[in-house]
């Protein structure tokens, strides 16, 4: 009696337990191949370089596989999805790496994106220093008002965007966008 | 010193990523700060919480490549039957963090597991004649640990 209920409980286990692996491939472990059998060098550190310009990155985590040095981001998202922030936030971090201890780092480096408890990682290109220091410099005559930033202009992000109001070309593609969707006359109809 | 005088200059490298989702809203946050909507702070919230998990589960593991021995949770049973360093205590380590851990049901086990594991492995160096069956169980699960981290590992492109 007892054996027959450890059998039937321990076969549900193992029938959820296949289920699940069936169903999700996400797990810390699911990880690419160029990490199997990787270590977990550092979690959530902070690095810090002053060349080829004072940048500090936070890294979720760096893997160590023989001499060679991955870095990992994590996010946590609605949908499994790379943006090119992540593959900016990623270089950066190589670049603060490389630059404050000398370590060996890929330029392939990874995100891991969790969406409902599910995770997912996928293998992103780096953008490499001069790339960095482009970028950087961009930024700079933007917020010293040299040059005119660019935008974004997705539907996705400028509806959701808290500055949606002042800012002129994030509000027409929103409104082009519900032109598109409703059609001018049902805009113009909702609007008047 | 010159580290310090050069902070007002130092960029991070989220600060930098922003140049990859909108330039104007980067301007926007720069000069202005950050607008949250509520939806967004909870969003926020959440993604601290599964970031701190993330960092335990990286922690954990630091733990367990630098000293399998204090204050890692491990499987008793396992350890006491192939010790700690052999491949299939790890595997089965693996296969917890993995697969269990994850889940709330998962974890429930393995809560179990550890509750009830301590007084099986007294029990079977009272009882020598428990450890053939027990040899048994756990080549079992060993190799059911193996199938299912190989299968996760196949799934990846």
């Amino acid at each position: 009696m007892i054996t027959t209920a450890i059998l039937l409980v321990t076969a549900f286990i193992l029938l959820w337990l296949l289920q699940r692996i069936a169903r999700t491939s996400a797990t810390e472990l699911d990880l690419p191949p160029e990490l199997h059998g990787a270590t977990i060098a550092y979690s959530e550190k902070l690095f810090e370089t002053m060349t080829p310009f004072h940048l500090l990155a936070k890294v979720d985590r760096i893997y160590r596989k023989g001499n060679m040095h991955f870095v990992l981001e994590f996010k946590t998202r609605a949908r499994h999805r790379v943006y090119q922030s992540d593959i900016i936030e990623l270089s950066a971090q190589r670049l603060a790496i490389t630059g404050s201890c000398g370590l060996p780092v890929s330029v392939t480096g990874f995100v891991t994106t969790q969406v409902e408890g599910e995770r997912q990682t996928h293998r992103v290109q780096l953008l490499d220093a001069d790339q960095l220091v482009a970028l950087y410099e961009r930024r700079r005559a933007i917020l010293a008002g040299t040059v005119e930033p660019n935008c974004n202009a997705g539907y996705a992000l400028c509806a959701s965007c808290s500055y949606r109001t002042e800012c002129e070309p994030g509000a027409k593609a929103v409104h082009q966008r519900e032109v598109q969707r409703y059609g001018q006359t049902g805009h113009l109809r909702s609007g008047g | 010193m010159g580290k310090r005088s050069g902070y007002k200059d130092a960029v991070s490298g989220s600060q930098l990523a922003k140049m990859g989702t909108c330039e104007r809203l980067m301007r926007y946050e720069h000069l202005c700060g950050m607008r949250r909507s509520e939806e967004q702070a909870l969003a926020i919230e959440r993604g601290n919480a599964a970031h701190q998990l993330f960092h335990a589960e990286a922690v954990r593991s630091l733990r367990g490549a630098d000293s399998p021995l204090p204050g890692k949770p491990w499987c008793f049973v396992a350890t006491m039957i192939y010790g700690p360093d052999d491949p299939a205590t790890e595997l089965l380590r693996r296969f917890r963090d993995a697969k269990l851990r994850p889940t709330i049901v998962g974890r429930a086990l393995v809560r179990l597991y550890y509750q009830l594991s301590p007084r099986l492995c007294r029990l079977m160096l009272r009882h020598p004649l428990l450890l053939p069956p027990a040899r048994l169980g756990l080549k079992a699960a060993v190799w059911f640990a193996r199938t299912a981290l190989r299968h996760m590992y196949r799934g990846r492109p």
